[in-house]
């Protein structure tokens, strides 16, 4: 989690930057607050916690940035049934894309293939909408993380995503080895402790399709 | 003071929810863990298969989370997921509160999640609620508890204690604080950097019933060393 001290005035209103939970237990006010912080930046889509999918339709009030559901993040340790559960709801709520957490556990053991694996429903449930996969790069290193990438894209994700919001910063040299593994097609994500403009640049320049960054960033407001 | 070992251990939750943690770290850890009988091992969800077999034959109950660490998923998803955790053989149940909402003081909301996921966790398992009191504000902590307990909670635990959520540490204000306003029947767990037999003994004065550690084995050597025993237990 971010503090949120330091404001990213990124290209806002470009595609290039979107919108990632970073407060500790927000309350719908808090919320409210950072939604119309996420409007006045312009950004090119929200992540939200599951949760707060159907509030979040209602806050952007027609804003055109797609809602993303965070699904088994940040940890990815959640069971099988309860994060289809967990997706099937979001949808329901009015999530237009699923983001989902790959179980770094399963990568670290040696088991990238179920962990892949557990994609499938999934995948099944966001037919027609994106389907992100967030790779723990941070983690699990950029060499791990990046198998675990093109695990998730050959599992049938549209996007990938450096790391969760507890996994720790994203870096040059992640995305570069998701690149080089993944190709250019793909979209990539730079998620986890964006907090500088500068370093935004950079995350851009070394491949990257968007950055993510807190929503205290936009609304200059601390965690609590 | 706690007089016994079997008094230490038996209101010990041995805790890894490390992120990430591969299934050999897991099974070295519960392995490591048995031979000192802890009331219970606290795990994330995704590894109960790793440490199934190795309590199995033990006194040791397995505790799992449920939508740990932020609690920010709807009532259904932690009732299901608590279902599928019961129905892999788990014990306890430790689950988190929308914390967003009791930030609030929504209670209703707090009670009504609680009672979703007790369906789902029919006794003699246990239902553990933790409320998260290092985010809430002061005049919430005690009503968030009882929100807790009306909807079925065995055990209101302070906090996650989770480290990269950067929150403080309980305190034994806040167990304090919960045993002056909750049932007598209702259970207490401390978590949340309690890290020695000081911390712990601390925590038991004021109230606990259970306490979680990471470190709870360190714990046990440091009461076998005041108590001039092996360390080791030999």
């Amino acid at each position: 989690m971010t503090s949120g001290a330091t404001p990213v005035p990124l290209r806002y209103g470009s595609d290039q930057v979107e919108g990632w939970p970073d407060l500790v237990a927000p309350t719908r006010g808090e919320l409210g607050a950072a939604f119309r912080a996420l409007r006045r930046a312009g950004v090119a889509a929200v992540a939200v916690d599951p949760a707060e999918v159907a509030l979040a339709r209602q806050l952007l009030d027609g804003f055109p940035a797609p809602v993303v559901a965070l699904i088994s993040a940040p940890l990815g340790a959640m069971t099988s049934g309860s994060r289809v559960a967990q997706a099937e709801l979001a949808l329901a709520d009015g999530a237009d894309e699923l983001a989902v957490a790959m179980d770094p556990s399963l990568v670290r053991s040696g088991k990238l293939g179920r962990a892949v694996a557990e994609l499938s429903p999934l995948r099944r449930l966001a037919a027609g909408r994106t389907l992100r996969v967030i790779c723990h790069l941070a983690l699990l290193g950029p060499d791990l993380g990046a198998e675990a990438a093109a695990g998730g894209v050959d599992g049938g994700a549209d996007l990938v995503m450096t790391n969760s919001h507890f996994d720790g910063e994203v870096t040059v040299e992640q995305v570069v080895a998701v690149r080089r593994r993944v190709g250019q097609r793909i979209p990539l994500v730079a998620s986890g402790g964006v907090a500088a403009t500068s370093q935004a640049a950079q995350l851009l320049l070394a491949g990257a399709t968007r950055v993510a960054v807190g929503w205290s960033g936009f609304c200059g407001e601390p965690s609590p | 003071m706690i007089a016994t070992e079997a008094g230490l251990v038996g209101i010990i939750d041995q805790t890894n929810l490390e992120m990430g943690a591969s299934a050999q770290e897991i099974a070295d850890f519960c392995t490591r863990s048995v031979p000192f009988g802890f009331r219970a091992l606290c795990l994330l969800p995704d590894q109960v298969g790793v440490a199934m077999p190795i309590l199995r034959g033990t006194s040791i109950s397995l505790a799992a989370c449920v939508s740990f660490p932020l609690g920010l998923d709807r009532w259904e998803v932690k009732a299901r997921e608590a279902a599928e955790l019961c129905d892999l053989g788990v014990d306890e149940i430790d689950m988190v509160v929308h914390t967003g909402r009791a930030r609030e003081g929504d209670l209703g909301w707090v009670e009504q999640e609680v009672a979703a996921v007790r369906r789902a966790v029919a006794h003699p398992r246990l239902l553990k609620v933790i409320i998260e009191i290092p985010v809430l504000p002061a005049d919430l902590a005690g009503p968030v508890g009882l929100a807790a307990e009306a909807g079925g909670a065995d055990l209101v635990k302070t906090s996650t204690g989770y480290k990269r959520l950067g929150i403080r540490a309980t305190s034994a204000g806040d167990v304090r604080l919960l045993r002056s306003r909750l049932s007598p029947k209702t259970g207490i767990k401390a978590a949340g950097g309690i890290r020695s037999l000081g911390q712990l003994e601390e925590m038991v004065e004021v109230g606990a019933t259970r306490v979680g550690a990471s470190r709870g084995i360190e714990i046990v050597q440091e009461w076998r060393l005041r108590r001039g025993a092996d360390p080791r237990g030999l």
